[in-house]
């Protein structure tokens, strides 16, 4: 940076473009405006931007920035795509955009491929949800090029797979008087013509983007479990075992500060929305003023905008203080991610006693015991934290003469 | 962004100026700091008038936590842009 401010400094004319003051303008910048960073951090609103590069470089590094996070749902007709683009959509905070909608209700039925992709970008770049899943689009691998070029890559794309009879069977099970409705007949033609503009397209997705293929031939739910698998962020909930606080503290501060876990400690987050007045935070507000306890819905609705800001890379949560019942556990499951564990900071020892496993209880740790979701740690070590989680050791193998 | 994306800029800097400017006149110009609640009035009336996104370009205010205690009152903002000037020279103006 000084090295740029000195260079400008043969050109400016700006007296102030010395080492010296650049070196207090720097030390300013830490001193007033990296707090508002900080502070903005916790709600998942800020964006790093490289400005090492030229101007057009860094332009379009924030243009992706502000663009909200796009996934894109493909499948031919009747093979789920609404559906589970209505689920995702409500589970993991985004807005749901129908392309064929969006062409219809825009009059662009006879506009070529570049207008209407373009206007879908214009359309995105004034989005105000952090995330948009877009139903139906792209449609041929024009498109896809087209929107690749000009806007940011999708962060998944589900290409749904359904056999034809699957397709017909679930047509007859809307019945005729639904507005989707087609005969069988125009279904084949559609299924048809669908495969027939995918030929191109799907490989051309698949080389160039995330891509998911999902076979939605089995129920709903297991083709939602799927594709929350491939959305969720890794949450874990850790809880302090008796005279182990400093250990769980030990463990959240070490994971937030070198593996780039965020910690959601609720209470705080509860207190912000309480001071920054926000809607939610006046009705939690009002609930703790009438003496009734915070209901877990309203608790993860604060969460899910934290956790689903349209940040890809901020991926691993921290839940603290929440939840610590069963069904705060169940809520949060249903309506927002899987908890992954819960990580049990023992002072002494490996072993946690529950001395009571039964569920009717409402304590989450025999909930968790019981699906092998309960963790225990007695000194902090990331190797090993990691292999409890169960995430998979990459490893190589070399070979030669 | 203001040219290309429809933003409206909120350069607090030039409004701390527009105030001061009207607080004296051509003959006896303001001299002396310009009270921020001042400035603060003069930017929420423009964001008042203005329809569609806003973007402010740093802040007046003596630190950062009174210019987010000030925009508490238009809700959280969509994005919070840093830029930085690559990781090594963060760490090596922290030490500065």
């Amino acid at each position: 940076m000084l090295e740029r401010c000195m260079k400008r400094a043969e050109t400016s004319g700006r007296s102030d473009d010395n080492a010296e003051t650049i070196k207090k303008r720097v030390q300013n910048y830490f001193d007033t405006s990296y707090p508002v960073v900080e502070y903005y951090q916790k709600f998942g609103k800020v964006r790093k931007i490289d400005a090492t590069g030229g101007i057009s470089e860094v332009y379009k590094q924030t243009k992706e920035a502000i663009l909200p996070q796009t996934m894109f749902i493909l499948g031919p007709k009747a093979s789920g795509k609404t559906i589970i683009a209505q689920n995702l959509a409500e589970r993991t905070n985004m807005n749901l955009l129908n392309f064929n909608e969006f062409i219809e209700s825009n009059g662009y039925n006879d506009a070529d491929d570049e207008t209407v992709t373009m206007a879908l970008i214009a359309k995105l770049s004034k989005e105000v949800k952090p995330r948009v899943i877009i139903e139906n689009f792209p449609q041929n691998a024009y498109q896809a090029k087209f929107f690749l070029r000009n806007c940011k890559n999708p962060s998944n794309v589900f290409s749904l797979e359904c056999s034809k009879e699957v397709c017909q069977e679930r047509m007859s099970e809307m019945g005729q008087g639904s507005p989707g409705y087609v005969a069988s007949a125009i279904l084949s033609q559609k299924i048809k013509a669908y495969y027939q503009s995918a030929k191109e397209l799907l490989p051309f997705l698949k080389a160039n983007t995330s891509f998911t293929t999902i076979s939605t031939d089995r129920s709903i739910e297991k083709t939602l479990e799927e594709v929350n698998d491939c959305v969720e962020p890794t949450v874990i909930h850790i809880r302090p075992g008796a005279n182990s606080n400093n250990l769980r503290k030990e463990i959240t501060d070490k994971l937030a500060s070198g593996h780039e876990y965020m910690d959601l400690d609720i209470n705080a987050l509860i207190r912000d929305e309480n001071e920054r007045k926000t809607s939610i935070g006046i009705e939690m507000h009002q609930m703790v003023q009438s003496n009734r306890i915070i209901p877990a819905e309203m608790i993860v609705r604060m969460l899910k905008k934290i956790i689903y800001s349209g940040q890809p890379h901020m991926n691993k949560f921290i839940l603290t203080s929440f939840p610590d019942i069963i069904e705060q556990a169940k809520e949060f499951e249903q309506n927002c991610a899987k908890i992954k564990a819960i990580i049990y900071s023992t002072a002494e020892s490996d072993i946690v006693e529950i001395k009571n496993n039964n569920l009717s209880l409402f304590n989450i740790d025999s909930l968790f015991q019981k699906e092998f979701r309960l963790k225990t740690m007695s000194e902090w070590d990331f190797s090993i934290f990691n292999e409890k989680l169960g995430n998979k050791t990459d490893y190589g193998v070399i070979i030669g003469r | 962004m203001q040219d290309k994306l429809d933003y409206t800029l909120i350069d607090m800097k030039a409004i701390r100026e527009e105030v001061k400017k009207s607080m004296g006149t051509e003959e006896e110009p303001f001299e002396g700091d310009v009270p921020i609640e001042k400035v603060e009035e003069a930017v929420t009336s423009k964001i008042s008038k203005t329809k569609g996104k806003i973007i402010f370009d740093g802040f007046v205010h003596a630190d950062g936590l009174a210019f987010t205690k000030f925009l508490e009152q238009f809700g959280l903002p969509n994005f919070v842009l840093t830029l930085t000037a690559g990781k090594a020279e963060d760490e090596e103006e922290k030490e500065i």
